[in-house]
């Protein structure tokens, strides 16, 4: 009874001081709202990230190349015209290491592609194995990629990216047609489906893959450039890399090798995001803190104006801690108003700023339950000043509408 | 019964004195119907204020029922504030925007020992006041009267045993005074000690006793007739 009286009576006063409460209620509110778009936000960017990492590479894997970034062209000669990276050490790999489970040599090559008239230039050409598919997560949209007789024929066939598809046959079927490399016509048997931009900032849908055997004929490189190594446990993927390198280092001595894993490349972004993340979330405590201040000198400022119908309540029997009580369920009532408010304008600020930044925003739970908690923390933390302020005042003093003696 | 011995009250105002209470040693019996009149600055709100455990005396002692009053802490003061006394006041102190009935439920808020239907009770006793059509009126839609007898319904509300009324018909007309004086006595006809402080003095003379303050000093007390005696009393020791 005394709860719901006490509710009624606290809810009544501030509905009469709309304006007052909904100043009480700004600053809380975008505190709030920052901070649940932070973590929708942060979710998103998460989810983006893993999610890129599933496409692009994956866990098990890292590569080893001659050339630290990019596509390089053939394979490295030492100084004595030695080839680096040929094929045999290269295969020759999961007999000298244990714990390696496949090596997927790589050639890599830039090249103009024509279907008619039409040129892309620069299009980047990759020479493949067979489990080429399995090691990198590709997903074919449309045809098939190589068989095992596919990459031992010699068969002059290609499979593209999305991109490439879209730009030399838009509104037809590129299966079946033909493309032109360095000269040769090959036959589109698959479309890969579509990976965006890939960690190191390519357009990994411009793309064109052909059977090992093709791009031997096609650029006779001398070596291999990049070689994707999959290790049988994704734990040791680090420590696996790192004895590789050890490896081709001492096989070439002065020259360096260079391993890049697609899960440190993510990691780093992970790391991004945090600091970004961090740094909104300074944002979100300021203007907590900033609304909490406020939220207290308006109720400081609402209860000098209310100085005799607290005195009047003390002489009806009040205590200092109902005084101190109502003045906090006030202040918790505008934090929890604040809060929802916040929440509401959060999820819209992250998903407009989602779709203006590219960026990808999350619901989840713990968002607005972490909001409210804030709010409300903020709400009594700050009310509690004006709270023992208000139970303070002497009763006689206060039915007079003074509070000094 | 209420028991004030030697008590004084001193307020300082910058480097100013004002001793409002001074040597103040009196005993109001139950059902007694006492008026404190004075000047302006006399003293009698202060003393009415003390009585109620609104404030404390400065020095000597106050006992209710032979309960010293300065051992009692804050929330001990604020329970008798809520169940030993109704307080009444010169400008009703009504909370605006409740309604009669809701304003006389606010003390229920701080019983200890409210009843399990408060609105009930609250009606019944604006009912009692001759208030039951207006419960649902805001006090701005009330007459003071009306508003007056709000504020004594909810003084009443807690059942205490002493009604204190501040000026209580200070801002009212004639006949409207008048009326509350009449309920005033009609509550200590019941039972109710009442003791009104006001500077009317034909609200004083209507009282049993009539305490007269001055410079924070009794100067004088009027008790009944012998052929007049009522409930109570009240000695000057």
């Amino acid at each position: 009874m005394k709860k719901s009286l006490l509710l009624r009576s606290t809810l009544k006063h501030l509905s009469a001081n709309s304006l007052t409460t909904l100043f009480m209620c700004v600053g809380i509110m975008i505190g709030v709202a920052v901070l649940v778009a932070v973590i929708a936000l942060g979710r998103g960017t998460e989810a983006r990230i893993l999610d890129r990492i599933d496409r692009v590479g994956e866990t098990d894997s890292f590569t080893i190349r001659t050339v630290p970034w990019g596509l390089g062209g053939g394979g490295l000669r030492d100084d004595h015209g030695e080839l680096l990276l040929s094929f045999d050490e290269v295969n020759s790999l999961p007999n000298q290491i244990p714990g390696i489970a496949t090596v997927l040599p790589t050639l890599n090559a830039r090249s103009p592609v024509l279907v008619g008239q039409e040129k892309l230039e620069d299009i980047a050409v990759q020479g493949v194995a067979l489990n080429f598919q399995q090691v990198r997560n590709i997903n074919i949209y449309s045809g098939s990629f190589f068989n095992e007789e596919d990459i031992h024929s010699g068969a002059h066939i290609a499979v593209i990216g999305p991109a490439l598809a879209n730009y030399f046959f838009p509104r037809e079927n590129p299966l079946g047609k033909f493309i032109q490399v360095e000269g040769m016509e090959l036959e589109v048997v698959g479309v890969l489906d579509t990976r965006g931009i890939s960690n190191s900032g390519r357009n990994a849908d411009q793309i064109v893959l052909v059977p090992h055997d093709v791009f031997v004929e096609l650029f006779q490189p001398v070596g291999l450039s990049t070689v994707t190594v999959t290790v049988k446990d994704p734990a040791r993927l680090e420590k696996l890399a790192a004895e590789t390198q050890n490896y081709f280092e001492a096989l070439y001595p002065g020259h360096q090798i260079f391993v890049r894993y697609p899960m440190a490349t993510a990691r780093a972004r992970d790391e991004m995001a945090n600091t970004l993340s961090f740094y909104l979330k300074i944002i979100a405590g300021t203007s907590l803190l900033i609304g909490g201040t406020v939220m207290m000198n308006l109720t400081n400022l609402s209860i000098s104006g209310r100085i005799r119908e607290i005195g009047l309540r003390k002489a009806l029997g009040a205590r200092n801690k109902d005084i101190s009580g109502q003045v906090l369920m006030e202040t918790a009532i505008i934090s929890i108003l604040a809060g929802v408010a916040g929440i509401v304008l959060g999820y819209l600020f992250a998903n407009e700023l989602a779709a203006r930044l590219d960026l990808r925003s999350i619901f989840s739970w713990h968002a607005p339950v972490l909001g409210l908690f804030f709010a409300l923390l903020i709400g009594l933390v700050f009310g509690v000043r004006p709270a023992k302020r208000a139970a303070k005042l002497d009763p006689v003093l206060a039915l007079r509408g003074s509070q000094q003696k | 019964m209420l028991f004030l011995n030697q008590v004084e009250k001193v307020y300082t105002n910058g480097s100013n004195r004002i001793e409002a209470l001074q040597e103040i040693s009196l005993k109001i019996s139950p059902h007694t119907f006492l008026a404190i009149q004075g000047k302006s600055g006399s003293g009698k709100t202060t003393l009415l204020n003390i009585l109620g455990c609104l404030d404390r005396p400065e020095s000597g002692t106050y006992l209710i029922d032979e309960e010293d009053t300065s051992l009692k802490s804050d929330n001990g003061l604020a329970a008798l504030r809520n169940n030993k006394f109704g307080f009444v006041f010169q400008s009703f102190n009504l909370m605006p925007r409740f309604n009669a009935l809701e304003n006389v439920i606010i003390p229920f808020l701080y019983s200890s020992n409210p009843p399990g239907k408060p609105k009930e009770a609250a009606q019944q006793m604006l009912t009692k006041i001759g208030l039951a059509d207006r419960i649902k009126h805001l006090p701005g839609e009330l007459s003071g009267g009306q508003q007056q007898r709000v504020a004594i319904a909810r003084a009443l509300v807690n059942n205490p045993d002493v009604i204190l009324a501040d000026e209580p018909t200070g801002a009212l007309d004639n006949q409207t005074s008048q009326e509350i004086l009449d309920i005033l006595a009609e509550l200590n006809s019941e039972g109710k000690t009442v003791i009104i402080v006001t500077h009317e003095k034909d609200i004083a003379k209507q009282c049993p006793y009539v305490l007269t303050l001055s410079d924070g000093r009794v100067v004088d007390l009027k008790k009944p007739g012998n052929n007049n005696l009522s409930n109570g009393g009240v000695t000057v020791l």
